[in-house]
């Protein structure tokens, strides 16, 4: 099929990535959005993306949603370029704010998930080597312990208490001034 | 029936560190309320490797953590974060505060009776410790300066040595003592030969090797490496509080209240040329029953560049961001005049873990 179209269609074909998840769902994303994460820029770089991708530590569940990210991203940093050179400075400025804006409120909705998803995000944009995405998740975690004592933030997330009671006196003593 | 939520799956260690550096360094009960989670989240936060890593994460951002300011022979610690220091009442009490610099205070117990001589204490709000130091200058006190020298970038420097430089004036000269941490002993005295007075307990500056102490009318330059003195004249004769500041190129400046403004002035490269930099409008800013003829700069915090001036009023003391003009009231305190910032990172370290996940690492000292 590629090899019957235009030049221009022949580039953007080429330019698909296959992404396999651990289920063996395929997914095709553009190199664009595919390279938001350094592993898989890494990958085309080297020629190793030929019969897809294999991501054997995502779930097709996480993946939709990681691409869902980088598509996002990726329009906002080609848009961020391709407006430079045809606004006014003013005008440019407007359209980044407004961009910025924009992508501000997708990543307040995009991390509207439960604990156990976001989490998931963080592992997989680790494993993808996302920077934005890695900070955005690992940011949201630290935000949600705000105000938290110990014990909520254990039960939110799933964490043992494996200190001992004379491990926990001497902690609490030491940093007295934080629970009053 | 929902089923229950599933459970989130465990972290491997350097993502709940990368999770643990995002807590805002304003808010460090956070921090030490994590340290109480578990024994992988206390020894992730308490270990030195974090500390540098958090302080290096947020170099820009060295959080505002409270302020001092004397009422009744007291210092008192405001705070304007969740930071609070440990039984600070009683350690402060019939203490003045005169300065605050790299995460340390310098406070004076000055005895009523003649003949006694004051004491000087360097108090860490945040680890407690407080050192009292020899007091051999005897002549009477005027101002006094504390200055840690510790890394360039102040990441980690409660533990470092420091330096406190007095100053004061016999009538006839003007005389300079250093105390160093390190020898544990005030140097021999220096003499300028002449006897500048009134100094202002604590209006000081330290700008790179330069220390600033605000007298009458004039500001004394006081060089650290080879401890000349020189003078700098004021623009104009005030009787207004002029607090000294670092100015946006990092030279000296000064924030005083004339009428409803708040003038930030600096030093250009000539000598005394003095220009105005800003004219911010405090009616615009501050409420309305906060401005009146008292109302005057009280204390200036350097905030990586970005300034916090503080502003006492009969009503309390204000912050202004300099960056955003961002105003806060940050307490109803009256008492004297002068507030003294207490601008430092402040994370959990215990005793009861051990803290040597890499041992040597910003063990070195200059």
């Amino acid at each position: 099929m590629a090899s019957a179209g235009s030049g221009d269609e022949k580039a953007a074909a080429a330019a698909m990535i296959t992404l396999i998840s651990s289920d063996n769902e395929k997914f095709e994303v553009t190199e664009a959005t595919a390279t938001l994460s350094q592993t898989i820029r890494h990958m085309i770089e080297d020629g190793c993306t030929d019969g897809g991708v294999p991501l054997p530590n995502v779930t097709s569940k996480i993946l939709a949603r990681v691409i869902e990210y980088c598509k996002k991203h990726a329009t906002a940093a080609a848009g961020e370029e391709g407006s430079s050179s045809s606004f006014s400075d003013a005008a440019f400025l407007e359209v980044d704010r407004a961009f910025l804006e924009e992508l501000e409120e997708f990543d307040d909705a995009f991390l509207e998930v439960d604990r156990a998803t976001l989490f998931d995000l963080i592992l997989a944009a680790n494993y993808l080597d996302i920077k934005g995405l890695l900070n955005l998740t690992c940011q949201k975690v630290a935000d949600s312990v705000k105000g938290k004592t110990p014990e909520q933030i254990r039960e939110m997330y799933n964490i043992v208490n494996d200190l001992t009671p004379e491990e926990e006196a001497e902690i609490r003593r030491e940093t007295q001034w934080a629970f009053e | 029936m929902a089923p229950p939520p599933r459970r989130p799956p465990e972290l491997p260690e350097e993502l709940v560190e990368e999770v643990l550096l995002r807590i805002p360094p304003a808010d460090p009960a956070r921090l030490a309320r994590a340290a109480l989670v578990s024994k992988r989240w206390c020894r992730l936060v308490t270990v030195r490797g974090f500390r540098r890593r958090f302080r290096e994460r947020h170099r820009r951002a060295t959080p505002l953590l409270g302020f001092l300011f004397n009422r009744a022979d007291t210092a008192h610690f405001v705070p304007t974060s969740s930071f609070r220091p440990p039984r600070a009442a009683d350690r402060c009490r019939g203490l003045l505060t005169l300065h605050s610099e790299h995460g340390r205070v310098l406070l004076l117990l000055h005895h009523a009776d003649w003949g006694l001589n004051d004491l000087l204490v360097v108090w860490d709000p945040i680890t407690g410790e407080h050192q009292e130091l020899p007091m051999e200058p005897v002549y009477p006190y005027t101002s006094l300066k504390s200055w840690n020298r510790c890394d360039r970038d102040h990441l980690d420097c409660h533990r470092g040595p420091f330096l406190v430089v007095f100053m004061g004036t016999t009538g006839v000269d003007t005389f300079s003592r250093v105390y160093s941490s390190e020898a544990g002993s005030w140097s021999k005295p220096r003499y300028a030969p002449e006897p500048y007075d009134g100094f202002e307990l604590g209006n000081s500056i330290l700008l790179a090797n330069l220390l600033y102490f605000k007298i009458d009318e004039e500001i004394i330059e006081y060089n650290l490496v080879n401890q000349e003195v020189s003078l700098v004249a004021m623009p104009w004769r005030t009787q207004q509080r002029c607090v000294l500041m670092a100015s946006v190129d990092g030279g000296l400046g000064f924030a005083v209240v004339r009428g409803d403004k708040l003038q930030l002035w600096e030093l250009e490269a000539g000598p005394d040329t003095w220009s105005l930099e800003r004219n911010i409008d405090l009616g615009a800013l501050l409420p309305i029953d906060a401005l009146s003829v008292k109302t005057q700069a009280a204390g200036y915090a350097d905030h990586e560049g970005d300034g916090v001036i503080f502003i006492w009023t009969s009503v309390g003391f204000f912050t202004i961001d300099l960056w955003s003009d961002r105003v806060e009231k940050v307490g109803d305190c009256r008492g004297l005049y002068k507030a003294v910032p207490y601008v430092s990172f402040c994370t959990p370290a215990l005793a009861a873990v051990p803290t040597d996940e890499e041992p040597g690492a910003g063990a070195s000292s200059a």
